[in-house]
């Protein structure tokens, strides 16, 4: 199978008479291919499948991603700006809901929190942790909008502005943190 | 893929495709189509080149077809509304006053629906969940954003305001 494939991609006269279509230089295979597209009866003839439909009734397996691909900035740094995002939302959301569907004021639920007499150190460290996601949010968004301009896209550039947006947000939340 | 060809159309209307002159991203945005062969063609072939023959596949990406028209205005408006909320969220805590509240509750609330609907569209895709609950679920954010907004606003109306809550909570 592999010496026929071989002696089919080196055009041999040995594989069999070819249409005219795999005939002549490369750069002439592809531009007619490019230049032509298949007839109406061609398409009928063959019907257009899905392409998930057509792999699942194949029984293809799906080679691994998530699982092998290694873990860098700019990956880790893109879904972690989803992350705080949908973890941002959720206390939007949260907030929203909550205080339409609870009984109290927030006020009142304040003073329950008051009431548990936390020290200072777990209330600053509380403060960070909620912080910390809106700044990091805040941050990486504005190199998102720098990216939407045209600018930074080069390698050197997005490690760069990746670490960059990591201190400020770190900076920012413990500024916060500390108000 | 969709975010590109935007930024592209956006680029042109800027006029500031000279700058993407200078991006090194070749290739990033051919769109690749592979030459598809006749099936008279094809059959004619002895079966080791039928192999080589590409067979007639519909390659249109998926949020493409689920979309069905121009995405350009969404995403030069998510870019505006982020310039907006960057602006309002510290302009209600200098300026604590109900009308910039509901502004603020709005844009945070557009902002964060647009966000949730990307995600919930990116993951709970027809190929891995069906044709109904992809549906379901983009119903359930918009749902989920009415309420939020709601919320929001019977928040600010009857009870301290958003920005009288972070300030209350900083107090503890």
């Amino acid at each position: 199978m592999a010496a026929a494939l071989r002696l089919a991609a080196k055009g041999c006269w040995a594989a069999g008479p070819r249409p005219a279509v795999l005939q002549g230089p490369l750069v002439t295979q592809w531009t007619r291919a490019v230049f032509t597209s298949p007839s109406a009866a061609a398409l009928k003839s063959q019907s257009a499948e899905d392409y998930w439909a057509k792999n699942k009734r194949l029984r293809r397996p799906v080679s691994p991603h998530l699982t092998i691909y290694k873990p860098q900035i700019t990956s880790m740094l893109s879904i972690t700006h989803r992350g705080t995002g949908l973890a941002l939302s959720a206390l939007v959301s949260g907030l929203g809901i909550g205080m339409v569907v609870l009984p109290g004021s927030y006020p009142h639920y304040l003073a329950m929190i008051q009431a548990m007499q936390f020290g200072g150190g777990i209330i600053m460290g509380a403060k960070f942790l909620i912080a910390l996601p809106f700044m990091f949010h805040l941050c990486n968004g504005v190199r998102h909008l720098v990216w939407d301009l045209g600018y930074g896209f080069t390698l050197r550039a997005l490690y760069k502005s990746g670490y960059l947006v990591v201190a400020v947000s770190v900076v920012l939340a413990a500024i916060a943190a500390a108000m | 893929m969709a975010g590109l060809l935007a930024l592209r159309g956006l680029s042109r209307n800027c006029g500031v495709a000279s700058r993407f002159g200078a991006l090194r991203l070749n290739g990033l945005y051919r769109v690749t189509s592979r030459p598809l062969l006749p099936a008279t063609c094809t059959q004619a072939l002895p079966p080791s080149q039928q192999l080589l023959a590409t067979s007639l596949v519909r390659s249109t990406a998926p949020e493409i077809e689920q979309a069905g028209h121009d995405h350009v205005l969404h995403w030069t408006a998510e870019r505006i509304l982020t310039l907006v909320l960057m602006g309002v969220i510290p302009a209600a805590f200098v300026w604590p006053t109900p009308s910039l509240e509901y502004f603020m509750a709005l844009s945070l609330t557009l902002h964060s629906h647009w966000g949730v609907e990307a995600i919930v569209v990116d993951y709970i895709r027809p190929s891995v969940f069906g044709k109904i609950i992809p549906k379901l679920a983009v119903g359930a954010v918009y749902a989920l954003s009415i309420a939020t907004l709601g919320g929001l606003c019977y928040f600010i109306y009857t009870d301290v305001g958003i920005v009288n809550a972070v300030k209350l909570l900083w107090k503890l």
